[in-house]
């Protein structure tokens, strides 16, 4: 337990060992704290921390406890302090910090994306919406902690793990900024299952084939004419100075795909391939379309519509 | 006295007729799906120490019965298919060996847990003479992640070194990530990467002047040599297997030599244009008994 659940505001009201739970002789420890009035049930965490709270809280925020709590109380249940005791399979830290929203006291924030995520997959459990809703926007507000560098994996097989559609999308896509490769994936990989590592590889080639048919498209558009013409404007057509299919190199191959996921999978990565390939294209130094090769204004504009691209390529496809 | 009413059915028939009917039988055990097994309980309790305890306390006190055989009835977790592949090991009929790796693993398992040893090396001997290792990386994979799954070093070893024959990145597992769980494969990554390790030290010192590769290349004079006196095709080749040791294999070893050739064609300084076939030989038997060395201290897998 965390010394922020230990802190627990007013809501950890007992704790138990283990050892307790096993030996049903002793009688849970006394209330450490009691500000939350009127308390009506007690939730206990899978480390065994009790919080009390109001059923009529629970009901209104989750769907899934007004049905639980509707119920009669089985013949067996367990009472504390005449409150009878709903068991969770989530832990105290994280309980402290999901009651912590439904009051009107201060939030207990958790100190990293993993717990956020977490935090938002007990939501969905418990059909907790606007709560949920609540946790995304401090995200996107960054008052609640987001993925940080490599990180993004592990978030994206959380995610991926506890069925938070909008996180995976997020996290596939921070993913693009870093190689994909076992070093980089770490201890990460162990929290990989099923598909999600191979449906993240899938991604990856899916962004790069859209940002490769971006490159041909803004090269047609370059050129003003569709197919690609197999002459150097600037040498008559006297020779075919222009190679069309400079592209090519961007294509799938065993190199590209290695690349693929050795280097991050950026908009700018792609326009630098796609100008390489471009100058390579142009023979003809003295040809017209060097000057569009070079310059750099079309050039941010790609990047821009490289980036608008890649937006349209989904996780799930 | 053994009448076993399954030898017309194979290992992945459903158990319907699955039943060891054993005159003599004194225990029945029963599957969760229902199917019974008439045996008679000193194979099972010679066979499994397990078994034995669980049989020892289903008859005392008061036997459990069953039907009108008023036999004990002891009731295991197992499959009617699994256990009658199991009994097949105990008792002196024909073995059975489920015929896809998973169900051959459960059946290790199953025999794993209830400790008996002997029977373990018979099934496992059995997977082997049935389905040789396969080459491939998809089976490897496969048979790694159920390894893991059931705690098998043997295996998961086995399977390791054949994933090792494979490239090992992300591009190159694209299509088969999702046949290993994600723990399976960090696992699988962790010995890659220790592999590797010991390879490029092991075969750095390979190549020093005073190791066995010296004589294997006897009096060969490479011209491109480096101060080692070691041709720097065979120097770049070996290097190259502590990064990628999918790299140690006979057909790259040959293109290497064979790259170096053709540079070298016009070198007739060169003894590497006119090499003996005794020397490529030589350097490969050496080579290998160096990795083989290299793979055996790495011989400790983790499972969960």
């Amino acid at each position: 337990m965390s010394s922020q659940a230990e802190s627990a505001l007013s809501l950890v009201q007992g704790r138990e060992d283990s050892q307790a739970k096993v030996n049903s002789i002793t009688p849970p420890p006394e209330p450490l704290d009691i500000l939350v009035p009127d308390a009506s049930l007690i939730i206990r965490s899978s480390d065994l921390v009790n919080f009390r709270v109001h059923k009529s809280v629970l009901a209104m925020a989750s769907p899934i406890f007004e049905d639980l709590l509707s119920l009669p109380q089985p013949s067996d249940s367990e009472f504390v302090d005449g409150l009878p005791v709903v068991q969770l399979s989530e832990d105290g830290e994280l309980l402290n910090s999901l009651v912590s929203m439904l009051y009107p006291i201060p939030r207990v924030t958790p100190d990293s994306y993993d717990k956020v995520l977490y935090l938002l997959a007990a939501c969905q459990k418990y059909d907790m919406v606007q709560v949920q809703s609540y946790i995304r926007t401090e995200v996107d507000r960054e008052s609640f902690p987001g993925p940080v560098g490599t990180e993004v994996f592990r978030a994206y097989a959380i995610a991926c793990g506890k069925g938070l559609i909008p996180e995976m999308e997020k996290a596939a896509r921070l993913t693009l900024e870093h190689p994909m490769t076992f070093e980089t994936l770490g201890d990460s990989l162990r929290f990989f299952d099923g598909s999600a590592l191979r449906d993240l590889a899938r991604f990856r080639m899916r962004c790069r084939d859209n940002l490769v048919a971006a490159c041909r498209l803004s090269l047609q558009a370059l050129q003003g004419v569709t197919p690609i013409p197999s002459y150097c404007s600037s040498c008559y057509g006297y020779a075919v100075q222009w190679d069309p299919n400079c592209l090519q190199a961007l294509s799938r191959n065993d190199d590209s795909k290695k690349q693929e996921f050795t280097n991050p999978l950026k908009p700018s990565n792609i326009r630098g391939e796609y100008s390489k390939a471009l100058q390579r294209g142009v023979k003809c130094k003295s040809c017209v379309w060097v000057s569009a090769v070079n310059d750099s204004t079309p050039h941010a504009e790609l990047e821009s519509k490289l980036a608008l691209e890649l937006d349209k390529v989904h996780i799930f496809h | 006295m053994l009448q076993e009413v399954s030898n017309m059915l194979t290992s992945d028939q459903p158990p319907e007729n699955f039943l060891f009917e054993y005159h003599g039988a004194d225990l029945i055990l029963h599957s969760h799906d229902s199917h019974h097994f008439r045996v008679p309980k000193s194979y099972i309790i010679n066979s499994s120490p397990v078994l034995d305890e669980l049989i020892q306390k289903a008859l005392d006190p008061p036997i459990d019965t069953h039907g009108d055989a008023s036999l004990p009835v002891i009731q295991l977790p197992e499959s009617g298919t699994i256990l009658h592949g199991l009994l097949t090991f105990i008792f002196p009929v024909t073995p059975i060996v489920p015929s896809t790796t998973e169900k051959a693993m459960e059946l290790l398992s199953v025999a794993h847990k209830y400790q008996m040893v002997a029977i373990l090396v018979r099934i496992r001997d059995r997977i082997g003479q049935q389905n040789p290792p396969s080459t491939g990386l998809e089976p490897a994979l496969q048979m790694y992640s159920l390894a893991q799954k059931y705690g098998f070093r043997q295996e998961a070893l086995q399977a390791a070194q054949t994933i090792l024959k494979h490239p090992m990145s992300i591009a190159d597992l694209e299509d088969k990530l999702d046949v290993i769980p994600g723990t399976a494969l960090y696992e699988l990554w962790n010995y890659y990467v220790e592999v590797r390790a010991i390879l490029a030290s092991d075969l750095q010192e390979f190549m020093t002047p005073a190791s066995g590769i010296s004589g294997a290349l006897g009096s060969l004079r490479c011209s491109a040599s480096g101060s080692s006196k070691i041709p720097r095709w065979l120097c770049n080749y070996i290097t190259s297997i502590g990064n990628a040791p999918h790299l140690f294999n006979l057909v790259e070893f040959n293109m290497a030599l064979a790259r170096h050739m053709r540079d070298e064609g016009n070198n007739y300084g060169c003894a590497c244009v006119s090499i003996s076939s005794q020397i490529p030989l030589n350097i490969w038997e050496a080579l290998a008994a160096v990795i083989h060395g290299s793979l055996k201290k790495v011989s400790v897998i983790e499972v969960w």
